[in-house]
């Protein structure tokens, strides 16, 4: 384990914090920071490591092709805003797609993948690799099942510590819509994950 | 009664203004998810790092956008030529070379052009002798 994961495993919300205040110098340390959780996210969200790549890809695609002028600061809710609809067209495409596949072929012949996490960490405890491996697998199965704008709302503020407006500004909502939204997915994920308590 | 104290689960729930980021859930969501993050497996980081190679590197200008449309054009400008050309009146009927050839030429040539024979005659004939002179 490396010294960033070593510190994520340790005090999580303090690399949160560090990754919320220190801008990087080029766009492509952004991306090259921001590359894992992104396609963590999208993998939440599509449920498929290929789909998942394709829409980071994308993402960091058009975020260089047209916002690469813009201040460091805004880079984090332009790329995440960029993969939010980057995902949510993928999902409607395959929404389409299913469809035209379940008139042709029986049901349940496209299935979503749970998150794959690996390798495990050698040094880790094995029966908490094991339940911590399950706890992942739950928590990507309630927040699919969540509401799109409430799984938004929590991947951006929660998962990936952006603030309100920046969280606002990728969803292109307001404010107020970010913190019902983010409510009412405490709220379902409370239900559902009622094993963390 | 609510005995929940301001920033636990239960009291985000129903008020949105507390920081959801503090709390049981969110910090162990947040945990796994930054431990994920740390562990994808090579084949799929090296495809990360592709694609930000791929994002990042400025490509020559694609002419394609150009060329698709300018080669539709040209092929619709040569059906539109194929289809209406014959429609719009009867071709003209082949011209015969010679005649085409005469029409083209003066008459002088033409004359020419059909007495080659006799001048290639008068050209082997010997030169007659000159006249005597009057007396």
């Amino acid at each position: 384990m490396d010294d960033m994961n070593l510190a994520a495993a340790l005090d999580p919300d303090a690399t949160v914090a560090a990754r919320v205040l220190q801008l990087p110098a080029t766009l492509e340390l952004f991306l090259a920071q921001v590359q894992r959780r992104a396609f963590r996210a999208a993998e939440f969200s599509l449920g498929n490591a290929d789909d998942a790549l394709d829409a980071v890809q994308d993402a960091m695609l058009r975020l260089h092709q047209h916002y690469r002028q813009q201040p460091a600061a805004e880079w984090a809710p332009l790329f995440w805003g960029i993969l939010r609809r980057r995902i949510t067209d993928l999902q409607r495409r395959r929404k389409v797609r299913s469809i035209v596949v379940g008139w042709l072929s029986a049901p349940g012949a496209e299935g979503e993948e749970a998150p794959v996490w690996e390798p495990a960490d050698p040094l880790a405890d094995p029966a908490r690799e094991v339940a911590n491996r399950a706890a992942y697998a739950d928590l990507g199965r309630a927040l699919r099942a969540l509401p799109r704008r409430q799984r938004e709302a929590f991947m951006l503020r929660v998962l990936e510590g952006l603030d309100v407006s920046d969280t606002a500004r990728a969803m292109g909502c307001s404010d107020g819509s970010v913190k019902t939204h983010l409510s009412r997915a405490m709220e379902a994920l409370r239900k559902q994950l009622e094993d963390w308590k | 009664m609510n005995t929940e104290l301001p920033g636990t689960d239960a009291a985000q729930s129903v008020n949105p203004n507390i920081d959801p980021r503090t709390g049981a859930l969110p910090q162990r969501a947040r945990r796994l998810h930054e431990i994920a993050a740390e562990r994808i497996d090579d084949a799929t980081l090296q495809r990360l790092r592709a694609a930000r190679l791929a994002a990042i590197t400025p490509r020559p200008r694609r002419l394609l956008p150009v060329l698709v449309p300018a080669g539709a054009l040209a092929a619709a400008v040569l059906a539109m030529v194929v289809i209406w050309g014959p429609l719009r009146g009867p071709p003209p009927a082949p011209a015969d070379t010679d005649t085409s050839l005469i029409a083209t030429a003066g008459s002088h040539e033409v004359d020419l052009a059909q007495n080659l024979d006799f001048y290639d005659w008068l050209a082997t004939q010997q030169q007659p002798a000159p006249a005597a002179s009057v007396q």
